[in-house]
């Protein structure tokens, strides 16, 4: 049966709450995100990892796939923006819960519109905050393919991404 | 404009722009209104995704998640990074010399106290449940058996004495499947290390063996103690 490492569970464990955002940027769901999330550590579990494998990058590898086999296995892709706040620390104010809502489900929206590929590339660099190298690493693609699938990716949200809530 | 240019404008947004071009492309900005007005809007856009994203709760795990890759909580080798072992052997080889009166009962019903601790308590990943007679127990994850029966790993204290073992429950009643000597750590209570931690992992391989799955998650756990691991 495969293993991890203590080493590897913990550099995972570390990175949980950024593969959460990364799910919650897929999704667009934070139900739906916690499950992508489970899947995927259920996935790496399974698995396993070889010894010389980068645990975070290869975590966000699985996640990716994870979420490209759901896709494929939905006949149409339902993105209900919810509350996302059912499991917060700290409670966050209705009229917060609310404009965040919006937000996010004008982000939502218009991420949706992407091409999957540059929707993936877009979300590790502009919200995990990776490198374009590290990002074509978990991608499994060239760098020159990540700079333009991010650039187009912003390209086509200039096109049809409305900003929904009033700014400060 | 231009498809480069957006790719300008893009590398610039994400600082992956080599020095030469950038300091191009900020002249550039400066001299053409219309890529710095491009610019600005890709640059708020590309905020609001981050916000949305990064907003508080973003990076919520659920306990659920976190319990699966937590210590001790799944079928997984987790001695590769304990870096020492402390004298102790197998209960197969030394078990009888160390004569745990516990033990010659906790495979048969005899042992209430255990059993019904190991049929009622859930595993965690730190501290101890003091039973009845004074042993301390501490279930760190339950597992399904290929044979369609319930396991439960457990850690086992009694005196300066301690035991990890698996047990696997057949008609009410858990019996070790396998179980390990070993030591409790002078002066740290809630500490643990393995048997032979780098030599021989019997526990793990058991687990690996024997396991038809990945543990079961705090819920399913807390399901099964509820149906007194009748499902």
């Amino acid at each position: 049966m495969p293993s991890l490492s203590e080493l590897q569970r913990e550099a995972l464990l570390a990175e949980l709450g950024g593969l959460r955002k990364f799910c919650l940027s897929l999704t667009g769901s934070a139900a739906d995100a916690d499950d992508l999330l489970q899947t995927t550590v259920e996935k790496v579990l399974e698995k396993g990892m070889p010894e010389d494998a980068h645990p975070a990058k290869w975590a966000y590898r699985i996640c990716k796939n994870a979420w490209i086999d759901e896709l494929r296995s939905r006949e149409v892709r339902h993105r209900y923006p919810q509350h996302m706040g059912h499991e917060y620390e700290v409670a966050p104010s209705a009229e917060h819960i609310a404009s965040g809502e919006r937000q996010m489900s004008a982000v939502s929206d218009a991420l949706d519109k992407l091409p999957e590929d540059q929707r993936l590339a877009l979300t590790l660099v502009a919200v995990e905050g990776k490198t374009y190298a590290e990002a074509a690493e978990i991608l499994e693609v060239p760098l020159g393919t990540i700079m333009s699938r991010i650039a187009r990716a912003r390209q086509n949200l200039m096109d049809i991404y409305a900003p929904s809530r009033d700014k400060d | 404009m231009k498809d480069q240019d957006y790719e300008l404008l893009s590398q610039y947004l994400d600082a992956e722009l080599p020095a030469a071009e950038t300091s191009e492309l900020r002249l550039r900005l400066m001299a053409e209104p219309q890529l710095r007005a491009t610019y600005d809007r890709m640059r708020s856009i590309n905020d609001d995704v981050r916000e949305t994203f990064n907003a508080p709760g973003a990076d919520a795990v659920p306990q659920r998640v976190a319990k699966l890759l937590q210590s001790d909580s799944s079928v997984v080798n987790r001695r590769a990074g304990w870096g020492f072992a402390v004298a102790a052997s197998l209960l197969a080889a030394t078990g009888l010399l160390m004569n745990p009166e516990w033990r010659q009962s906790a495979d048969k019903p005899g042992d209430t106290v255990l059993n019904v601790a190991l049929d009622t308590t859930p595993s965690r990943g730190a501290g101890w449940e003091t039973l009845s007679d004074g042993r301390k127990l501490r279930p760190v994850l339950s597992f399904a058996h290929r044979d369609g029966s319930w396991c439960r790993e457990y850690l086992l204290l009694q005196n300066s004495q301690s035991w990890r073992g698996v047990a696997c429950r057949s008609q009410g009643q858990w019996t070790n499947g396998v179980l390990n000597a070993s030591q409790a750590l002078q002066g740290a209570g809630t500490e643990y290390r393995p048997a032979g931690a780098d030599d021989v992992d019997t526990i793990s391989a058991y687990i690996a063996t024997h396991a038809a799955g990945i543990a079961l998650s705090r819920e399913q756990e807390f399901e099964q103690i509820e149906a007194n691991w009748q499902q």
